[in-house]
């Protein structure tokens, strides 16, 4: 009984360190790209930040506390570190794929930003003033016409 | 750039009907279509007779730049907001030739295809 206190306890709080950890990286570093995004909109790029760290954490708890029950018993030392690490093994693989789709979301709307502002892809055959250039008669020799 | 505009062959059932088809979908830069044969635009643009119309599309834009061919095609999609990415795509060398021979091949036979399709060839421009 006491080692499953001590393994609930131990994957709880390694579990909440990481997960505030990947949010806050995500958070800082996850900024510069909304603001891209939204062409240099400061605020509403903040505001997102905020938004998607905060469905971060949700998903992330939630999952923490959905995946806390042990199935089978733990009765030494050695059982505690094994359920422990079985346990954050999954948690931070499942915090790895969030992060990632974070990232591919970020990168996503960056893309779609720029595709907004982009020039035609292919250069210009000739141009109207090139064209009135040549359409211009040569002058006329010898005197007035 | 605030618009696109696109000398087409309004005397091709096919070309119309692409015509109608693009003129319906989101455009980022507005596509301004002109048939290449209408009289009004030659009295404004006398020169557009040297860039052989007939021979390929030609697309050019209200800064004066002007594209032909698969450059205009690629540059009419690049207006489109969902083919913008595509026309990125096509740009690239490897999808250019693609693109190039496709875009000569239907020019070329536009009137034959408009035919067999069945498309009926306008011969008056309403616009």
């Amino acid at each position: 009984m006491n080692h499953m206190i001590v393994t609930y306890t131990l994957y709880l709080a390694l579990s909440l360190l990481l997960t505030v950890w990947v949010a806050r990286t995500l958070h800082r570093n996850g900024r510069i790209f909304l603001v891209a995004a939204f062409k240099g909109n400061e605020a509403l790029a903040d505001s997102v930040n905020h938004l998607l760290v905060v469905g971060f954490y949700l998903v992330n708890f939630g999952f923490v506390a959905l995946y806390l029950k042990l199935t089978g018993k733990v009765a030494d030392g050695q059982g505690v570190i094994e359920a422990v690490a079985d346990k954050l093994g999954i948690v931070l693989l499942v915090l790895g794929a969030m992060h990632f789709f974070n990232l591919f979301v970020f990168e996503h709307l960056r893309r779609n930003a720029e595709l907004d502002t982009a020039p035609p892809p292919v250069a210009p055959v000739t141009t109207l003033a090139e064209v009135i250039a040549k359409a211009t008669l040569p002058p006329v020799r010898g005197g007035q016409a | 750039m605030k618009a696109l505009f696109v000398f087409y062959d309004g005397e091709c059932g096919l070309c119309a009907k692409a015509r109608a088809h693009l003129a319906g979908l989101a455009q980022l830069v507005p596509l301004v279509f002109v048939p290449y044969q209408d009289a009004r635009l030659h009295t404004v643009f006398p020169a557009l007779a040297r860039l052989d119309p007939g021979r390929q599309v030609i697309a050019m834009t209200d800064t004066g730049d002007i594209y032909r061919g698969d450059s205009a095609w690629i540059t009419i999609l690049w207006a489109l907001r969902d083919y913008r990415r595509w026309a990125i795509r096509l740009a690239r060398p490897a999808w250019r030739k693609h693109a190039k021979t496709a875009v000569h091949y239907l020019a070329r036979n536009r009137r034959k295809i408009s035919t067999r399709l069945g498309l009926s060839v306008r011969s008056t421009f309403p616009d």
